[in-house]
């Protein structure tokens, strides 16, 4: 692991924005920390940062602070540097040489490469936070502190932004806040949700899809499909069988497992001719909301 | 670019060292010039038989209408320039910007606290000459021992109120609660003046001192113990607002 959090607690008065986070970041994961607005996704990354300090448990980490670079959520830079001025500060500052060319470089992955001599304060939300991001990652850093980095970008700043955090994968790691849960899912490994200062999930991606959605499957007959309904209407493992056509059919099933064993028998039991079999993609917006539900449920 | 020279471009591209110098100069010009003038002026004004006498302007008057302005406006134009440079964590944006980078709280403050103390200094220095200059030629010399110590002692005083301002920056965030604070403290200050036991240790004394020193009222060595005074203040408050910041939480 290159960073742990240890019962991670803030407490402003009596409310607790953290609540006994023990986050685990390891060393070149891109980690999503997901949660609505108010979860305290910006107090945990603040007090990692060093920016604010926790009032109870700590952090371990194998690096040093000064290998830490932050991006905030609502960047801001001096209005009367230039793009390019801002990039050799930044650098400057972070302890790394760089060349002429190479800031240039910076500038244009930045989609800033025209923009390299105008002041700052004239840049539009979308290139101060894509610059933003330039200067973040301009010092190679070990670990990179993302806060809702795509939150004023268009589409297609944004595809630019989640690309740039997919490159970094092979030489940093990376935590990367939002609330966009389409972005954690293209270019996250690992998930941690956050939902009233309470870490309710953490872990690889793809296992807490798993955990965590009811799969989909859509199944096209070459028969007619009023007996499949029927059968699949009493199943165990079906939670809801959907008419998609005369001859196709949508089922929710309980678990992957269950759907994946019983799916066939019943087709091979009921003689049914398959045209095909289609696994739908898992959603990170079910499962967050299925979490975050099972969640208000237990609390209720 | 090193954090050196980011202060040199804040102070010339925000046009603060111009408004500083501008503002000391033109006082330079017209304090010797309004003392030279101002019998005229006022008799001019005057009718109806109402008599008034005026005695003639001293250099003393030329230096002193200078100085009366340069100190009372100065303070005002040098707290706001100065919390302008201070102001760290006046914007969170830029805040995190600097302290994610400068691990060092003092990294961060030196340069700036230094860069516009030597712009206000540099200012000063110029109006004073400015003064001094016009002075000798419309209303007579001055002592240069007198002007040079007096010089010294209010810069002294200017370091002092900028520490002042550095102070009140670590201590409140927001720019204008800044200003007001620094102000605050600058004008309660000579309230301890009267206080006779203390008022040799006030650092505002050393305001007065060209004035004194011009008139023969006071010697060098009078303001010795509010200048050490004001020094250890200087470095004291510098230290104090680097321990606060690094304290401080960034919201």
């Amino acid at each position: 692991m290159i960073l742990e959090t240890h019962d991670l607690t803030k407490r402003y008065g009596s409310h607790f924005a953290l609540h006994n986070v023990n986050l685990q970041i390891s060393d070149r994961s891109i980690y999503g920390l997901v949660g609505p607005n108010g979860a305290g996704k910006t107090t945990l990354l603040s007090i990692i940062a060093g920016l604010r300090k926790q009032t109870s448990g700590n952090i371990s980490q194998t690096i040093q602070r000064k290998e830490i670079a932050v991006c905030p959520d609502v960047p801001e830079f001096e209005r009367w540097l230039t793009a390019y001025e801002v990039l050799e500060l930044s650098a400057n500052l972070m302890g790394v040489a760089k060349t002429k060319i190479e800031i240039e470089n910076y500038l244009a992955d930045a989609g800033l490469a025209e923009s390299k001599d105008r002041k700052v304060g004239e840049f539009s939300r979308g290139m101060t936070q894509r610059l933003a991001l330039a200067s973040t990652i301009i010092g190679n850093p070990k670990l990179v502190i993302l806060d809702e980095p795509c939150s004023a970008l268009d589409p297609s700043g944004r595809a630019e932004v989640l690309d740039t955090i997919s490159r970094m994968k092979d030489h940093t790691t990376v935590i990367f806040s939002t609330h966009i849960l389409a972005d954690v899912q293209r270019v996250c490994n690992y998930i941690g949700v956050l939902n009233k200062g309470e870490l309710l999930h953490q872990g690889d991606l793809n296992s807490f899809l798993n955990e965590n959605t009811n799969p989909i499957w859509n199944i096209t007959l070459n028969d007619s499909i009023e007996q499949f309904m029927e059968k699949l209407n009493q199943a165990h493992w079906v939670i809801k069988a959907e008419a998609l056509s005369q001859n196709k059919v949508q089922i929710t099933g309980t678990s992957s497992d269950e759907v994946e064993i019983n799916l066939i028998h019943l087709l091979s039991n009921l003689n049914l001719h398959i045209i095909s079999i289609e696994p739908i993609d898992s959603d990170l917006e079910h499962a967050f909301l299925n979490l975050t539900q099972k969640e208000t449920t237990q609390i209720k | 670019m090193n954090i050196w020279k980011l202060e040199l471009l804040r102070l010339i591209r925000t046009q603060r060292f111009v408004v500083l110098l501008a503002f000391f100069i033109l006082f330079g010009f017209i304090g010797p010039l309004t003392a030279k003038y101002l019998p005229q002026i006022l008799g001019s004004s005057i009718s109806g038989g109402v008599k008034v006498l005026i005695p003639n302007p001293t250099p003393l008057d030329g230096i002193s209408q200078y100085l009366k302005n340069a100190l009372q406006l100065g303070i005002v134009v040098v707290v706001i320039v100065s919390a302008y440079s201070l102001a760290i964590d006046a914007k969170a944006g830029i805040s995190i910007f600097y302290r994610t980078r400068i691990i060092q709280p003092l990294t961060l403050l030196l340069p700036r606290f230094i860069v516009i103390t030597i712009a206000v200094l540099i200012a000063f220095i110029i109006g004073t000459l400015t003064a001094t200059y016009e002075t000798v030629t419309l209303l007579g010399s001055v002592l240069a021992k007198d002007i040079s110590i007096g010089t010294f002692y209010i810069c002294l005083y200017w370091i002092f109120c900028i520490s002042v301002v550095l102070l009140a920056t670590s201590l409140v965030r927001g720019l204008l609660a800044s200003v007001g604070l620094s102000l605050g403290i600058l004008i309660f200050l000579p309230i301890l003046e009267s206080f006779s036991a203390i008022k040799q240790w006030t650092p505002t004394i050393l305001s007065e001192s060209m004035t004194s020193l011009l008139a023969h009222q006071q010697t060098a060595s009078y303001y010795f113990q509010s200048a050490i005074l004001a020094s250890i203040l200087i470095i004291c408050f510098v230290l104090l607002s680097a321990i606060l910041i690094i304290n401080r939480e960034i919201e």
